[in-house]
């Protein structure tokens, strides 16, 4: 069997070992004398207000929804650019056509989005 | 590098009318969804868009040459085959019937019918791809193109808590069992490798019989897609979320529940059956068996009880999975009684469901028992019409419950399955007590104190169109049987 | 040799990092580690020649889909005392028990399957890139197309949903920060 992700695999490794050897070499290094101070989390120098823990506006949860929707778009595009030069060959325009159609009915989902208000962010429910 | 073949000719594409016809609909319900400033007139139209759409459907699917022999189109993803139009013709009822009998209702359960339209129709494009579906990838996106629209037509009722109890338990199950016909789906291709349905019964012919028909992980994978599709027809013991999905839905939602969703299950579900895996049905059939027995027992103990009409419909819904099942006995021979079980359930449980919108209250649902008490004093035409939908569920003549009883009874008999004919035939005379329930609160107990609501003519004759055509098809099943026949002998 | 290395690594890590996002009490937490179960998947995958899917399962489990789940877990805003609730009671012991009841199942149907048909190599190509490209725009056209249709379902679900959600709650506030 050939493994052809030998790359990906050095870069992951090289990613994981550079992260634990920045945290280890610190550790190693640096003094360690806590205070509450030192302890606090960093914020640009102002005092942190709260927790991290708030609630998000629901309406960014249906900017994520719509981006998942897009995304799985763009990663059956991602294939059809790959091929397309061999398909010219063999069949012409018609992959070409193939791919509008699944634009084009995503295109109306798109517009279906816009014309609801969803992509306004301040006023974001349509009169009804 | 594959053999590209551009799979379209211009014969493919009369076979594809109906299809097409609603995708487009589909597409234009949207459309008119935004091109309209006013709330009304979006209403309008995409109802409009809906059943011009179901129109063309019905009349393509009405063209297509019945005796023509079936024939995969489109790089074999698809069948164009007397089954597809049976179904598309009955689909394409389903859905023009489903937009009539809801269009009143939606204002009282506070979903706009833009979005319900564009919803439904959607979902009904689903249902025309997964009758004709030919592989397995093409079933599972066409389940899910259905089901999803579904899930969010569930909760659409505005601040209603068990509409969203309903919405949550659907998508929830529906989602696991997806995961698991997926997984079912995986398995069978990994032993058949290939996805097509007649691929896999060709591999199935040749393969001997340790790698093909009695190979385990093969087996494992037909049993998991057993599970998958038996809970989309909501078949016991997969039926749990079904009593409780159908009371908090909205009345309009249910109905599309409950006719079109499970008519094209069922479909589906014939076809692999005989499509793909017909030569394991000594293994299946044990399954279909006890599925069978548990849906008619649970359907029918589960809906003595019930007080609430949507809650019984569904608990009678499953016991109908089970009477269906019962068609499937008849294959290799072609399951018309199956089909014919099918249109004629959808048909009876859409007029049923119709009806309890057309008696809503004024800015309520009716839901209970109660609440249709005398309903045949104030009301006796739309009572005598619900009666007649009733009575088909029941299965008594001359309603078109009872030729269709007949037939899936009748292929069970002759495949040697005696013994769970007889179990259906004791529980549906056990089932007629609670139909006749609602029949006798109709018609004998006094009127409940609800003011008469001002209920829609046009809505009133098309359930009684439904209705007569109900009893017309008691009378003389010959026709549907044979068409039903017909497509269905088309499969094997 | 480093194939089945590099199996090893990566089929443990996802077992472990699949077990912590069930049992970990924190919901962040959980998210984390799903993502690193996904990643290790992806590389299985890779090592089966499925490219592809590979590059999908960490364009759009690890990065799209994850971010729901992290919007799910900030929108549902559990203190940390709900969240810490979850602890290991009767029912989750029985699903757990059903789980590998299920897992022994397979392996029993798979190794007993394993030997009656030929697993070859797969064809050179098969799942790259290129590949299934070939195979989406001339077999799998239907589904292809019909994908498109799904994900405009999915559109307007996400409208219908969030337009009542939305006009439940004021929808004037641009943002909202709770405590």
């Amino acid at each position: 069997m050939h493994f052809d992700y030998l790359s990906v695999l050095v870069l992951v490794a090289l990613g994981i070992g550079n992260v634990l050897f920045m945290v280890a070499l610190p550790k190693l290094l640096r003094p360690s004398k806590p205070n509450p101070q030192k302890l606090v989390a960093y914020e640009c120098g102002e005092n942190p207000v709260g927790t991290s823990w708030i609630q998000y506006n629901a309406r960014f949860f249906s900017v994520a929804l719509v981006f998942v929707v897009f995304d799985v778009e763009i990663v059956f595009m991602f294939p059809w650019a790959v091929v397309f030069k061999s398909l010219y060959k063999t069949q012409g325009c018609v992959p070409f056509w193939e791919m509008f159609t699944f634009v084009l009915v995503l295109l109306v989902g798109l517009a279906y989005l816009w014309a609801q208000g969803l992509l306004e962010w301040v006023k974001s429910v349509r009169k009804a | 590098m594959l053999p590209i073949v551009l799979p379209v000719d211009t014969g493919d594409l009369t076979a594809l009318g109906p299809l097409l016809a609603v995708l487009i609909a589909a597409l234009g319900v949207l459309t008119v969804d935004m091109t309209f400033e006013r709330e009304e007139a979006r209403g309008r139209w995409s109802f409009i868009v809906g059943l011009v759409g179901a129109g063309l459907a019905a009349g393509c699917a009405s063209l297509w040459q019945w005796e023509a022999p079936g024939r995969a189109i489109l790089g074999g993803a698809l069948y164009a085959d007397a089954f597809s139009s049976f179904f598309d013709v009955l689909l394409a009822t389903l859905l023009g019937l489903t937009l009539v009998v809801s269009w009143y209702c939606l204002d009282r359960v506070k979903v706009k019918p833009a979005e319900f339209t564009g919803l439904a129709v959607l979902s009904f494009s689903g249902m025309f791809l997964m009758v004709r579906a030919a592989d397995m990838l093409t079933l599972f996106l066409a389940i899910e193109l259905m089901s999803l629209p579904v899930y969010v037509l569930a909760g659409l009722s505005a601040g209603s808590k068990t509409g969203r109890e309903a919405a949550l338990k659907y998508f929830v199950l529906g989602s696991l069992a997806s995961a698991i016909l997926l997984y079912g789906m995986a398995l069978v291709y990994g032993v058949t490798a290939s996805l097509g349905y007649t691929d896999i019964a060709g591999y199935l012919a040749t393969a001997s019989r340790e790698s093909g028909v009695e190979n385990p992980l093969f087996l494992a994978g037909l049993a998991l897609m057993l599970v998958g599709l038996g809970f989309k027809v909501a078949a016991a013991p997969f039926h749990m979320w079904t009593p409780d999905v159908y009371e908090g839905a909205p009345t309009p939602v249910t109905t599309l529940m409950a006719s079109g969703v499970r008519a094209a299950a069922a479909a589906a579900l014939l076809r692999f059956l005989a499509g793909a895996v017909l030569l394991t049905r000594g293994h299946w059939m044990m399954l279909v068996w006890a599925l069978a027995a548990l849906s008619m027992i649970a359907g029918n103990v589960g809906a003595l009880a019930q007080t609430n009409v949507k809650r019984l419909l569904a608990y009678s819904g499953i016991a109908h999975a089970g009477y269906m099942l019962l068609g499937l006995f008849a294959l290799p021979r072609g399951a018309g009684g199956f089909s014919m079980y099918v249109a004629v359930y959808a048909l009876s449980v859409l007029g049923a469901f119709g009806a309890l919108q057309w008696f809503d209250d004024r800015g309520r649902e009716t839901v209970d028992i109660e609440d249709l008490a005398g309903a045949g004093k104030r009301h006796p035409w739309m009572a005598s019409v619900m009666t007649v939908f009733l009575l088909s569920l029941a299965g008594i003549p001359p309603t078109a419950g009872f030729a269709a009883k007949w037939f899936v009874f009748a292929a069970a008999v002759q495949a040697g399955y005696v013994g769970l004919a007889l179990l259906g035939v004791m529980t549906s005379l056990f089932g007629a007590y609670y139909y006749l329930r609602v029949v006798i609160a109709m018609w004998m107990d006094e009127p409940a104190d609800i003011s008469g609501a001002d209920q829609s003519p046009t809505t009133g004759l098309v359930l009684g169109l439904l209705a007569l055509a109900v009893l017309f098809i008691g009378c003389f099943p010959g026709w549907l049987w044979f068409l039903a026949d017909l497509a269905s002998s088309k499969l094997v | 040799m480093l194939t089945a290395i590099v199996f090893y690594i990566l089929a443990t890590l996802c077992v472990v990092t699949a077990v912590l996002t069930v049992t970990l009490a924190n919901p962040v937490t959980c998210a984390l580690s799903l993502i690193a179960c996904l990643m290790c998947l992806a590389g299985l995958f890779a090592q089966l020649s499925a490219g592809y899917v590979a590059i999908l399962q960490v364009l759009v489990y690890a990065g799209a889909i994850m971010v729901l789940f992290l919007f799910v877990v900030m929108l549902l805003n559990l203190t940390r005392e709900e969240a810490d609730e979850g602890t290991f009671g009767t029912a989750r012991a029985l699903t757990s028990l059903v789980c590998v009841a299920f897992l022994l199942d397979l392996y029993v149907f798979v190794d007993a399957a394993v030997g009656t048909r030929d697993f070859t190599e797969a064809l050179e190509g098969f799942g790259s890139l290129a590949g299934v490209g070939e195979a989406l725009f001339s077999r799998y056209l239907v589904p292809f197309e019909v994908i498109s249709l799904l994900l405009t379902a999915a559109v307007v679900g996400v409208v219908a949903i969030t337009r009542r959600q939305l006009s439940v709650s004021k929808a004037s506030e641009p943002l909202k920060v709770a405590r």
